[in-house]
């Protein structure tokens, strides 16, 4: 009777409110395992948006000029008009990388000339970029913008 | 041991409480961390944002500043409002600037240049500029208050989609500039850095001096050789009437042999009254059928239209009023300075700083606040062609080297230039077109401002430097005038060159005609019609001498020789045009030239032989015709209008050495390579860079020619070119023309075309074929032109060295003033240098400086 130690009562009681406490933490764990995973993505997203931007800047201006000549755009027509693949090939190569791993990852593009006094001034184009990807259950999917100006040199 | 376990009771419980602890501890940071990430990966987002909105700004600001610099319209525009004027981005970049230091003390700091380092210019000296370069010019936005008129609205879409609300304030601003100096601190531009000499005659008070306010502001250094603009009696201006220059009488007419009588067997034969009229007969047709008149020829070469009078008062009197009225007020105050410590051509770096709040949820007070600093090279440089006044400029000058290397041969200038050596012609047109010339003239006082200064044509200006004197023998006919190109030969006729009396209308000329003078009196004239002399006996009797351009008679100073009328074989030059009438402005050339014409006296002298009565000889005349010819040298041009007054005026007044006589505009290599908006290694880089600088306009491909491009080699212009802009082209080495220069008239704007090709240590060489060249050139070591080839040039051309025996083909250079200068206001040259349109504003592509600075 002068013996006193752990009972099996003591250690089962004691067991149990560990995993009961363990389950939100797991929880917040897992979720946090998304969040994480979200903001890898978002990042990467910043950095392809970075990428095109840096490789639409650099593409000689009158590029804009002919690929709306391909499409027999009206004068007056200002836009906006897409931003296909081949304004940013290397960007792209990018993309597809990302999307080997993570197929919900989406770019989507567009460019305008701006208006100026009323009327399309051809020496300024606008490009608004967007990058999305999805999220778990019925949460919208993410979106990242970038926008830029990229006047005629 | 009771105690232990007693110590242990309730462990298990501690101990699962103490891992939960940690557990939880752990999970918390985890989870914070990464919704702090999360968190700051959304709120980089914004600033991102906030950093897109600085940067757009940013480049639509240099867009702002870029399509006003050069916006000429806006600056005729803008006359009637000083301030605005000084307020705009066209005017802003073409202040003129102190060399700091300069105005210290400015002798010693021209030598105290340290080579290849350029000196900042003080641009807070100006209390007027001041404010200027401390403040910029601010442009505002917000997307809360939209101002559709706001310079940065054209950003409201993008900023619109940022969502909450974004204001913007752009300073932009000249931040540090400097002068484009030239490393050998002796080298000096003409007309820019130092004054240029006075130009001969009347042309002084049209060109020489402005008035401002009531005093009349002169630039221009030595003396005119011809004594008119020299303050000696003021500025005498004419009213040439033409006509007198082209009288409607025939060149050639019958000879009176009426009187001729030959002895034969003793008894006096008329022969002459029996031959007069045959030989007038042969005179009438020739005289019919090719109509020989100087007035009659000149209308067939110019076309009826051709008027004869030219009231110069009058045109100076319009360009007078003109100028007065069209320099800024605030540029006044230089008019008259032509010195190197103060100058409009710059370079340096243009700073545009953007600031921006965002306010992603706007009316929420959370703000981010960027701060962005952009700076990006700019360029002010001169695009004036080099001596745009003249149509034609031979410099002759070591001068113009800057380093010893350019001279690689050690050139002392001052060549003797043999004019008729080589072959081909060269035709200088100092009027491009009489009837534009006379056009614009009849226009001259319903012209606007924009209008004279853009479209007036003015005739062009001939200088050959040099101290040796230099003959050019006048042209009669290269050929008997028969055939289908007997217009062409026509054409070339110099006779108008003898025309003119020595003497003017207001009683003796202003300047005496130096020359050797047929009756040996300054004011006799030319007789230019032959006649025939009998005489009996004396060869050496005066006959009816008569004055021909150079047919024959050796070279001047020499006995002459027996004239035979068989066109003589030489290269003509021709620097009045065609018909010796497409004069220079000031009605004179400007160099130590003569002109080399042909005395002729055509006799008859009879050599009487006496009678023989034993063999029933009563006497003979035997008639021996003695045509003898002499060369005769006097000053070039218009007897009316001689260039100097005495040789020793002359050998001093076109001195090479003499930096008031280079050719004004005249940038050293070094300079050129400072100011270039556009440099090439080579003329393959050049020319694969052609496509890139080209634009469809008005159906053609046009070259966009603006500031200055620089190939550091020889250029090889291997097609047609098609310009329009106003720059300049400079090649270190030669320029090879393989195809024709083209240009656009006007631009959009109705801004001429202002295009010039620099050799700046070659030649310009054409390539076996004929060419049009619509452009200023200017060719260090010459022009070398094949035979066969001819070389059209519109613009003007000016020579440092040359040979006439290089110029083997036909060259005509064709004066077009509108394009040689970059307005009126270039032309006057006390206020030349300030004339705010001569200088291109250029950006670089590159941006020199790019950081988000804190605020």
């Amino acid at each position: 009777m002068t013996k006193r130690a752990v009972t099996l009562v003591e250690i089962c009681l004691a067991l149990t409110i560990l995993l009961i406490a363990l389950i939100p933490l797991t929880r917040i764990s897992s979720g946090d395992a998304v969040t994480v995973i979200e903001t890898e993505k978002i990042q990467m997203a910043e950095r392809i948006l970075e990428s095109i931007k840096a490789e639409v800047v650099a593409m000689p201006f009158k590029r804009f000029y002919e690929r709306i000549d391909e499409e027999g755009v009206a004068a007056e027509d200002v836009g906006p008009f897409e931003l296909s693949d081949g304004f940013y090939p290397i960007a792209l190569s990018e993309v597809l990388e990302i999307q080997k791993t993570y197929k919900d990852f989406a770019v989507v593009g567009t460019w305008s000339f701006l208006l100026k006094d009323g009327k399309p001034d051809k020496t300024m184009v606008q490009t608004d970029i967007a990058c999305s990807f999805s999220r778990a259950g019925a949460a919208p999917p993410v979106v990242r913008n970038k926008s830029f100006l990229i006047v005629k040199p | 041991m009771q105690q232990r376990y007693r110590r242990k009771s309730g462990s298990a419980y501690l101990m699962a409480l103490g891992v939960l602890g940690v557990l939880v501890l752990v999970g918390m940071a985890i989870s914070r961390m990464t919704i702090s990430g999360r968190w700051s990966t959304v709120f980089s987002s914004h600033e991102k944002h906030a950093e897109e909105c600085a940067e757009s700004a940013a480049n639509l600001t240099f867009k702002i500043v870029k399509d006003n610099m050069n916006d000429y319209s806006a600056f005729w525009e803008l006359f009637s409002k000083p301030d605005k004027l000084l307020r705009s981005w066209f005017m802003y970049f073409r202040l003129p600037a102190p060399v700091a230091g300069a105005y210290i003390d400015p002798v010693s700091f021209e030598n105290a240049k340290a080579n290849g380092i350029d000196v900042q210019l003080d641009l807070f000296n100006n209390v007027l500029f001041k404010p200027l370069y401390e403040e910029g010019i601010v442009y505002i936005y917000d997307t809360i208050s939209v101002d559709p008129e706001a310079p940065l609205s054209p950003l409201k879409t993008m900023f619109d989609a940022r969502g909450g609300r974004v204001r913007v304030v752009c300073t932009a601003r000249i931040k540090k500039a400097f002068a484009i100096l030239a490393d050998n601190p002796d080298f000096m531009v003409g007309g820019v850095e130092v004054p240029l000499r006075k130009v001969t005659g009347f042309l002084g008070s049209i060109y020489d001096k402005i008035k401002i306010g009531a005093a009349d502001v002169v630039s221009g250094i030595n003396k005119d050789p011809t004594g008119e603009n020299s303050g000696e009696g003021g500025f005498q201006i004419p009213n040439v009437d033409v006509i007198k220059f082209l009288p409607d009488t025939p060149l050639i007419k019958a000879p009176d042999i009426s009187g001729i009588t030959i002895i034969v067997q003793g008894v006096p034969v008329p022969v002459g009254i029996l031959l007069q009229k045959p030989v007038d007969a042969i005179f009438n047709k020739i005289s019919t059928e090719f109509g020989l008149t100087p007035q009659k020829i000149a209308k067939k070469i110019f076309g009826d239209k051709l008027q004869f009078n030219i009231d110069f008062k009058a045109i100076n009197e319009r360009i007078e009023s003109a100028i007065q009225n069209c320099l800024p007020s605030f540029l006044k105050a230089f008019a008259g300075n032509v010195s190197f410590d103060v100058t409009v051509e710059k370079q340096g770096f243009f700073e545009v700083v953007t600031e921006v709040e965002y306010y992603p949820s706007y009316p929420d007070e959370t703000v981010i606040r960027k701060k962005l600093v952009m700076h990006r090279e700019f360029r002010v440089a001169d695009i004036q062609p080099i001596a745009s006044d003249y149509t034609f400029f031979i410099a002759n000058s070591k001068l113009l080297y800057e380093k010893s290397i350019e001279n690689f041969d050690n050139w002392q200038g001052d060549d003797e230039i043999k004019w008729n050596d080589g072959m081909g012609t060269i035709i200088i047109h100092n009027m491009p077109s009489f009837t534009s010339f006379f056009e614009a003239f009849k226009n001259i006082f319903s012209f606007d401002l924009k209008d004279l200064f853009r479209k007036l044509q003015l005739p062009g200006l001939v200088r050959v430097n040099g101290t040796k004197e230099m003959l050019i023998k006048l042209t009669l006919f290269d050929k008997w005038p028969f055939g289908s190109d007997a217009l062409e030969v026509f054409k070339r006729m110099e006779i108008v060159a003898l025309l003119t009396p020595h003497k003017s209308d207001s009683g003796s000329p202003k300047t005496a005609c130096s020359g050797d003078h047929p009756s040996d009196h300054a004011d006799d004239k030319h007789n230019i019609v032959p006649n025939l002399k009998s005489v009996r006996y004396n060869f050496w009797d005066k006959g009816k001498p008569f004055d021909w351009p150079y047919f024959g008679g050796g070279d001047p100073g020499g006995i002459g020789n027996y004239w035979l009328p068989i066109p003589p074989r030489f290269a003509s030059t021709l620097l009045f045009g065609h018909l010796f009438i497409e004069f220079p402005f000031s009605m004179r050339v400007e160099g130590y030239l003569k002109k080399v014409y042909t005395h002729i006296s055509l006799m008859l002298v009879k050599i009487y032989i006496p009678p023989i009565p034993i063999i029933g000889f009563l006497g003979l005349d035997i008639p021996i015709p003695w045509f003898w010819a002499k060369a005769k040298k006097e000053p070039y041009g218009y007897c009316m209008f001689p260039p100097y007054k005495s040789d020793d005026e002359a050998k001093a007044a076109w001195n090479p050495n003499d930096k008031g006589n280079l050719p004004a505009n005249t940038y050293s290599p070094t300079q050129y390579l400072k100011k270039a908006s556009y440099f090439y290694p080579t003329s393959r880089d050049f020319n694969n860079d052609i496509e890139n600088r080209v634009i469809d306009y008005k159906g053609k491909r046009t070259f966009i020619c603006d500031g200055v491009t620089f190939i550091n080699d020889s250029l090889w212009l291997e097609d047609d070119l098609h310009v329009m802009g106003r720059g300049i082209i400079v090649a270190a080495c030669n320029v090879h023309l393989k195809g024709n220069i083209t240009k656009e008239e006007f631009d959009a704007n109705g801004n001429a075309t202002v295009f010039s090709v620099v050799a700046r240590n070659g030649s310009i060489v054409n390539h076996y074929g004929n060419r049009d060249i619509h452009a200023c050139l200017f060719g260090d070591k010459g022009l070398r032109n094949p035979i066969g080839a001819t070389m059209k040039v519109y613009g003007n051309l000016v020579l440092n060295r040359f040979n006439r025996k290089d110029c083997q083909g036909d060259l005509h250079v064709y004066y077009q003033s509108n394009h040689c200068r970059s307005s009126l206001l270039s032309m006057i040259r006390p206020v030349a240098k300030w004339d705010p349109t001569r200088y291109y504003v250029t950006f670089s592509a590159q941006t020199a400086y790019f950081k988000f600075e804190k605020l």
